[in-house]
């Protein structure tokens, strides 16, 4: 809706790749709402890969295009609304990046080719049993002796532990000072012994987040990035993209669009749910919001993009466009009606005017509950904006 | 330049609006203007014609400034931080710029310079009580006669109508078909034979009339755009001045919203100031988000405009139905985080809240607009797609 003209030339570009590029098998997956599985995953990130644009943000020196944020967030939203499969961000935007930016060279060596080529996947070990929301209370403990650190404890909601081979971790290497100074950031081989990954069935049947417990694992020092102690410090400077990012428009922009197909369809009624009061009514509204976040968002895309800092504000980007995607699950569900109550395994007598996204859509209207809690829960993301915005 | 920063010149744009706002329109000067008869202190009219406000809507050949909807959106956002009653919307921006879109040359050379000056005041009257917010569906009709037109119609809520020098008027002409009667636009002198005013202020005090038109006979060349369906212009005018009403609401929003964060900071209870409350938090950054994404929305709706009429309507809409939410949110909880002080008449909250809360309904409500939205929607409706079953056919 914002785009310049190259920005216009630019998203013509992907969506041609996508349409010739992306295998039809792996498209039905993600329209369907089913999950994707690992051996997915690394078959289109090798397609992503040889085109270069697996990790086109990076800068070129590290295997990158160098893409400003404007080309990256064309790009995220084409692919979302074109059914490829979601990028893990934890490998591809925060582990890669951080690397680049805080690791050692032999880091960089030993890690950032097979990232760039899609072959590795990370986790991020960063919430604990007794440390949620409040992750600086976090108690895995790493005992330096010798030339590696023995680490015990254990992480939860870990996503795509199951999935991964590598995890970068939050640990506690002193117990003596202020919670956030005795923090490490550790690189954790997910094929150590002591490593156990318990998957978590979430209640949208799918097994997306872990428990991984950690028995006496060690980890050789140079897996250490930053300095000791100063893990808080790696852990906090997630770039300032990830954060625009936040506002997910192109995932707000799938549903919309999915919303609108079954808005439009002949459903048998008579009439479709477009001309129905309730239905046309919560759809504008829906509507309104995304128009209102893709305005707001423009705006710190922009400061970005001039190379501009962009402050705590931005925090009501994750806001609203978590609480949004959510308002579209549910209007899903709701113009589903009957057919909304299914699931993949067992659903109505096939109906050809049902979408084929149907039997799933109550996993992702559960799942989209998700994004109100991970990543700093709405909760946090009003107590940022009301201390460092409001300066309460 | 950048698409949704500001670039200098607009920044100075604003901080003249400020300054005059906070040092010529203090509370002394709002008072007289609501006393005003008119609802409009001919001092502070042609304050605002001096500073270049009045032309800045305008065409540049046609003697305006030649100002982007974002500078006019600027300014108005000021204007209504400063809770300004001066009729700017309605006069300057939708009355004079359908005026300048519509107008032939000679026109516009009678009366574009005269408005830009602050000589004459225009209003537009195209509501009807029976066609609540739609501007296009009155029932107004216009008749040829004698070389002219005779026109007989009532309308409502003509906005800054009370003191205006003339009115632009929409009135039905016989239909070429029975299911199409076109719209014309007139341009009628306040004293003319058959004319009543009835003049009456909202309950924020701004002033606004209904018209009266009994036989009123007019000649032939007080018709506006005689060339051209009279439609387009009127949707793009109104679209537009929605959008600069959407900004002094903004305007309006965020000081209301300021007044009361500081209040909140300042006053203690329990031993402590109510703003260290998280429940107090919580909802404070609910209004401010809510008041970043209306300013947001309402600037890409003003941008639209450069893309297409059509563009710029359908985010018209959005920001309308949007800036309607947000202004009832925002009076109704800086009421309530006020306690029984945002009760009070006396107490300056008050005047925001009556503000608000009409300017949410003014130019359509939210209802209205989400249904226009749903109609743009309709236009996008997507191609009818080959039938389910084939694809899924096609991919076994």
């Amino acid at each position: 809706m914002f785009d310049s003209p190259e920005l216009t030339d630019f998203r013509a570009d992907v969506r041609a790749f996508i349409s010739a590029s992306l295998p039809d098998e792996i498209r039905a997956t993600v329209r369907a709402g089913r999950q994707v599985s690992h051996e997915q995953f690394i078959a289109w990130h090798g397609i992503l890969a040889s085109r270069g644009w697996l990790v086109p943000h990076w800068p070129r020196a590290s295997g990158g295009q160098g893409w400003n944020v404007a080309q990256r967030l064309v790009f995220d939203e084409e692919t979302c609304t074109a059914d490829c499969p979601e990028l893990n961000a934890i490998t591809f935007d925060m582990i890669g990046p951080t690397l680049i930016r805080f690791g050692t060279d032999i880091q960089r060596d030993r890690f950032l080719p097979q990232i760039s080529a899609g072959t590795q996947w990370w986790c991020q070990g960063y919430s604990e049993p007794n440390a949620g929301s409040d992750l600086a209370s976090l108690r895995t403990r790493a005992l330096h002796q010798g030339d590696h650190y023995v680490v015990s404890g254990s992480k939860i909601w870990t996503s795509y532990a199951h999935y991964a081979d590598w995890m970068f971790c939050l640990v506690r290497t002193d117990t003596e000072v202020k919670a956030q100074e005795g923090i490490s950031f550790l690189l954790i081989d997910m094929r150590s012994p002591g490593v156990t990954v318990r998957p978590i069935v979430g209640i949208h049947g799918w097994t997306v987040f872990n428990e991984v417990f950690l028995d006496n694992v060690e980890v050789p020092l140079e897996n250490l990035v930053g300095a000791e102690n100063q893990g808080w410090t790696v852990a906090k400077s997630l770039l300032e993209f990830e954060r625009l990012k936040l506002a997910r428009i192109g995932e707000n922009r799938r549903r919309a669009a999915r919303v609108r197909e079954i808005g439009w369809q002949e459903n048998g009624a008579g009439y479709p749910l477009m001309r129905q009061a309730w239905f046309r009514s919560r759809f504008a509204e829906l509507q309104m919001r995304l128009l209102a976040l893709e305005a707001n968002s423009a705006r710190f895309i922009e400061r970005a993009q001039e190379g501009k800092q962009i402050g705590a504000e931005v925090s009501m980007l994750k806001l609203r466009g978590s609480q949004l995607l959510q308002l579209w699950e549910d209007l899903t569900i709701d113009a589903l009606g009957p057919a909304g109550l299914g699931t993949p395994a067992f659903s109505a007598p096939d109906d050809p005017r049902l979408p084929e996204w149907a039997p799933t859509a109550s996993s992702r209207r559960f799942l989209a509950r998700g994004y109100t809690i991970a990543g700093g829960s709405s909760e946090i993301q009003h107590n940022i904006l009301a201390k460092q915005v409001l300066g309460l | 330049m950048s698409a949704t920063d500001l670039d200098e010149q607009q920044n100075l744009l604003v901080d003249s609006a400020r300054r005059y706002v906070e040092r010529g329109y203090g509370e002394p000067q709002r008072r007289q203007s609501l006393q005003h008869a008119q609802g409009c202190d001919p001092a502070r009219w042609q304050e605002l014609a001096d500073m270049g406000w009045l032309a800045l809507p305008l065409r540049e050949s046609r003697g305006g400034l030649g100002g982007s909807l974002i500078d006019v959106c600027l300014i108005a956002e000021e204007l209504g931080r400063g809770l300004v009653v001066e009729p700017y919307v309605g006069c300057a921006v939708l009355a004079a710029t359908l005026l300048d879109d519509a107008a032939d040359d000679g026109q516009a050379a009678r009366w574009l310079p005269a408005l830009a000056a602050g000589e004459k005041r225009i209003a537009v009257a195209a509501w009807e009580r029976a066609a609540r917010f739609d501007p296009m569906a009155g029932a107004a009709r216009a008749a040829p006669e004698r070389e002219g037109y005779r026109i007989d119609g009532n309308k409502t809520l003509a906005l800054g109508a009370p003191g205006a020098d003339t009115f632009l008027v929409s009135a039905k002409l016989p239909p070429a078909s029975p299911s199409a009667a076109p719209i014309a636009l007139f341009m009628i002198d306040a004293k003319t034979t058959g004319l009543s005013l009835h003049p009456y202020p909202l309950y924020d005090g701004r002033m606004a009339a209904d018209l009266r038109l009994n036989n009123v006979w007019i000649p032939a060349d007080c018709r506006i755009a005689t060339d051209r369906d009279a439609k387009p212009l009127f949707e793009r005018a109104f679209d537009q001045a929605i959008v600069a009403h959407c900004a002094e609401s903004v305007g309006a929003m965020a000081c209301a919203f300021d007044i009361t964060l500081q209040y909140l900071k300042t006053r203690h209870q329990f031993g402590k100031a109510i703003a260290a409350n998280q429940a107090i938090q919580h909802r404070l950054v609910d209004l401010y988000v809510a008041i970043e994404e209306a300013r947001a929305l309402t600037r890409a709706a003003a941008r639209g405009f450069d893309q297409s009429a059509e563009a710029g309507g359908r985010l018209a809409a959005a920001a309308k139905a949007y800036v309607s939410q947000a202004a009832q949110l925002v009076w109704k909880e800086t009421v309530q985080l006020h306690g029984a002080i945002g009760m009070t008449d006396e107490y300056i909250l008050g005047s925001y809240v009556k503000r608000l809360a009409a300017a949410a309904t003014l130019y359509g409500d939210a209802e209205y607009h989400l249904e226009r939205l749903a109609q743009a929607e309709d236009r996008l409706r997507p191609i009818e797609r080959p039938a389910p079953q084939a694809m899924r056919e096609s991919q076994s």
